[in-house]
């Protein structure tokens, strides 16, 4: 018999999510994704400047805080015919790359582990951590947000538990310190405010950039000495993610670093048959047929077959799976493919644990990267080409870029030097659309085929919610950014 | 012993006879505040937000987020770090509500037409968050949008979205309310105000004008600019490229009509602050952000400069 289970709300995500599963013959057979939180974004920007949508757009996601004002730079950028200065390029790369590793950081530490550990194992640990003490302390006191969730395969080992809680604290603080390193180039975080068209307003002084390379360091350190490590050692106890949660298989990816010369990562398509090509923009189609909007963005809550406010983004018609995982498996990523094997896989497929450590993978090799370019930043040149605000552009410009979860489009057209239209094409839009044209959406997808072990008592729903809740989670979900 | 809703009830009769109004239910409620003794249980409830004041919190400035978990605060629920999830977490949020003894944070604003357009849980925000605002000891409006509708209520309001005090009036409901605005709030302005009526049980000073907590928002940002000398001497950025310290006005900085302590309290452990990377102040916290002109402006739109603006309104005053 088919049972329909409700995850609703799904926590530790950014936003409003609700998840519906259909559950027969020990399976997963129908899968519902929705978006529960709409603003209109893509209005609320039309007759305003149009250098206001880098401080505006920014504000779409207060995770992903930096990327939106990169991309609506970029767009500008193309819209003003304005090239950043070098410096501009460097600062912009290097605000970007290091909150993408902190992003990740959070990703993992915050939101992800407590599907897999028993926080209340560390009552257990008998080791001389004060940390660990400390820990336990901040979990005792606020028994309502970090109580027990019933985790049948939980960690048993209570040291291991312990060290890799340890680095839900550590990330924290050394989430500060990342966010200290991207104020002196950005003014602060969230928000950072010095990205405009044309480059970064700070006056980079060497004690700023100082701080900024130390802030790297210890981030980089923490990714080598932790957060690699422990996602590697969650992959080694938790082996069968790697066949759990695989979305159509078909990945997109940006580019999104524009440093000349310094690409990290190249723009393209890969299809589950293994087709490869080059990103062409005008192949994305937004569809509304299950979005509460119809054609002209219009809001219509109760339409009809509508069953969520994110729109289904498709790729020459197909869902595309975007993030850390499809970007690797878009550049053919040698070092990821070695390290799968370390795990026993011999191909790049889609699947949760796949996701979870393409990320860590992610964080290290853009760490490295940022190091890299750091010599690129010359003092005595000028950090930005500055638009000219009075200027009355007439066109469409558009900007690629790149969040944490995937690639990122902003396409800003003006008319008389107001914003006559402002489109917006979101990692999670691509990631948690809605079933279109017969189309299943790329987590849809994902969640099919889940096999679920049989209730024990009636009403007890708790293993297939850390079973959904652990497949959702891999996508790094963000709604707001989703719908805008 | 009485439960909050009946002491509330008390309070406002005791009000009217006094004065004739509920006016002084507040003051009363406050000195309900003040009898708790126990830390108090927080919980977060997300409308239309982006998370940006939850992520300003955990990054911190001086202060820890870890720090304030282990001394100040009990974290009863929050949507983005809850172990819980689905009906477990609403079991959570109706628990702690229904002890009538909680701090009640809202971010983002409260949509309510289309109220569809905001849900928590299997419900619309705009039909229960009441529910939860009249059990709490004190709500709490964490950013601009719940403090004054920002960016959703801008431009056309497309999903008719309110700010926490509109809606609770719409609501009528009366409950001891604090407003910390920032887009998105300062990390300092929520630990503190919490720990604050942690310490002393009552709410801290609210300028009388604005309403707003007086040692954070009591002066303009304009006055405590680290640039300021560059505006007595009227030396202004004109080039962002060249002009790396001057002052930015004449770009359209909001500082001299947005009051906060920013200038003075900095971000990221005190490392900057905007106007530090040299782009002028947007006006986060005021009321009017993400306002109708122009984020930046030029020199020669001297007319709708913000100092313009703040002249107005000194000579209209002194004209009455």
């Amino acid at each position: 018999m088919a049972k329909t289970l409700s995850l609703d709300p799904v926590t530790r995500i950014e936003g409003h999510l609700s998840i519906e599963t259909r559950v027969e013959g020990g399976k997963v057979t129908g899968a519902k994704v929705a978006g529960r939180m709409f603003r209109g974004f893509e209005q609320l920007l039309l007759g305003r400047h149009p250098v206001d949508a880098a401080r505006i757009t920014q504000r779409i996601c207060g995770i992903c805080h930096e990327v939106h004002g990169i991309a609506a730079s970029i767009a500008l950028e193309d819209l003003y015919g304005l090239p950043p200065t070098e410096n501009g390029h460097v600062l912009r790369d290097l605000i970007l790359g290091l909150h993408l590793a902190t992003d990740h950081i959070f990703h993992f530490y915050q939101l992800t582990l407590p599907d897999y550990l028993d926080f209340s194992l560390l009552r257990n640990y008998h080791g001389r951590d004060e940390r660990i003490a400390k820990l336990d302390r901040i979990i005792g006191s606020s028994p309502g947000t970090f109580g027990n969730q019933k985790i049948p395969d939980a960690l048993s080992n209570a040291e291991l538990t312990a060290e890799m809680a340890l680095g839900y604290t550590e990330a924290i603080t050394i989430r500060k310190t990342a966010g200290s390193g991207l104020a002196s180039l950005g003014g602060k975080v969230p928000f950072c405010h010095a990205i405009l068209p044309g480059g970064v307003t700070t006056g980079v002084s060497s004690d700023k950039l100082m701080n900024y390379v130390n802030a790297l360091e210890q981030v980089t350190d923490f990714v080598n000495r932790l957060y690699l490590p422990q996602a590697k050692a969650l992959a080694n106890h938790f082996p069968h993610y790697f066949a759990v949660g695989r979305s159509h298989g078909n990945f997109y990816g940006n580019g999104g670093f524009t440093l000349p010369g310094e690409p990290l990562f190249t723009a393209g398509v890969l299809y589950n048959d293994g087709r490869a090509e080059p990103f062409r923009m005008n192949t994305i189609a937004e569809l509304v047929d299950a979005t509460f909007l119809d054609d002209k963005g219009g809001i219509r809550p109760d339409k009809d077959g509508a069953y969520s406010w994110v729109k289904a983004l498709q790729y020459a018609g197909e869902p595309m799976e975007v993030g850390p995982l499809a970007r690797v498996a878009v550049n053919r990523d040698a070092g990821f493919v070695s390290l799968l094997k370390q795990f026993n896989q011999t191909v790049l497929r889609s699947s949760v644990m796949g996701r979870i450590l393409a990320r860590a993978y992610e964080a290290q090799k853009i760490c490295s990267h940022l190091e890299k370019i750091l010599p690129r930043f010359a003092l005595d040149q000028p950090t930005i080409n500055p638009p000219d605000m009075l200027a009355k552009p007439d066109g469409t410009g558009r900007g690629m870029s790149l969040a944490a979860r995937g690639a990122l489009n902003h396409e800003v057209t003006a008319r008389d030097g107001k914003v006559t239209g402002y489109r917006l094409q979101v990692p999670s839009a691509w990631n948690f659309g809605p079933t279109v044209n017969g189309r299943t959406g790329t987590v849809e997808q994902a969640l099919l085929g889940t096999p679920v072990q049989p209730l024990k008592k009636k009403g007890d729903t708790a293993n297939q919610s850390i079973e959904t809740g652990r497949i959702v989670r891999s996508f790094d979900p963000c709604l707001a950014c989703a719908i805008h | 012993m009485l439960t909050r809703r009946q002491f509330l009830k008390k309070c406002r009769d005791l009000s009217l006879m006094m004065c004739g109004s509920t006016l002084l239910t507040r003051t009363v409620a406050e000195g309900f505040i003040k009898l708790a003794k126990n830390p108090p249980e927080i919980a977060f409830i997300h409308a239309q937000n982006c998370m940006g004041c939850t992520t300003s919190m955990l990054y911190g400035n001086d202060y820890d987020f870890l720090d304030f978990l282990n001394h100040v605060g009990h974290l009863a629920v929050h949507p983005a770090l809850s172990f819980s999830q689905g009906s477990d977490y609403m079991a959570n949020l109706d628990r702690v509500a229904a002890e009538e003894n909680f701090l009640l944070i809202v971010e983002g604003s409260i949509p309510a037409n289309p109220p569809e357009a905001c849900y928590l849980g299997d419900k619309p925000l705009y039909h229960i968050l009441a529910n939860y605002a009249s059990q709490a000891r004190v709500v709490i409006s964490s950013g601009s949008c719940a403090s004054h509708g920002g960016i959703p209520a801008s431009n056309g309001n497309r999903t008719g979205a309110l700010s926490v005090t509109d809606y609770l009036k719409e609501k009528n409901i009366d409950v001891p309310q604090l407003r910390i605005p920032g887009c998105p709030a300062h990390p300092d302005h929520i630990m503190g105000s919490i720990a604050y009526i942690a310490a002393t049980g009552k709410a801290p000073p609210l300028n009388e004008k604005s309403g707003q907590i007086e040692e954070y928002f009591g002066e303009l940002i304009h006055n405590r600019c680290s640039r300021f000398q560059y505006f007595s001497q009227d030396q202004f950025v004109k080039n962002f490229a060249t002009d790396k310290n001057k002052c930015l006005l004449k770009k359209g900085c909001r500082g001299p009509i947005t009051a906060s302590d920013c200038p003075v309290r900095r971000w990221n452990k005190r490392t900057s602050v905007c106007v530090e990377s040299n782009t002028p102040c947007i006006g986060c916290m005021s009321p009017s952000w993400p306002f109708t002109t122009s984020l930046y402006l030029e020199t020669t739109q001297v007319e709708d400069l913000p100092w313009s603006e703040m002249k107005e309104k000194i000579d209209r005053r002194r004209d009455k």
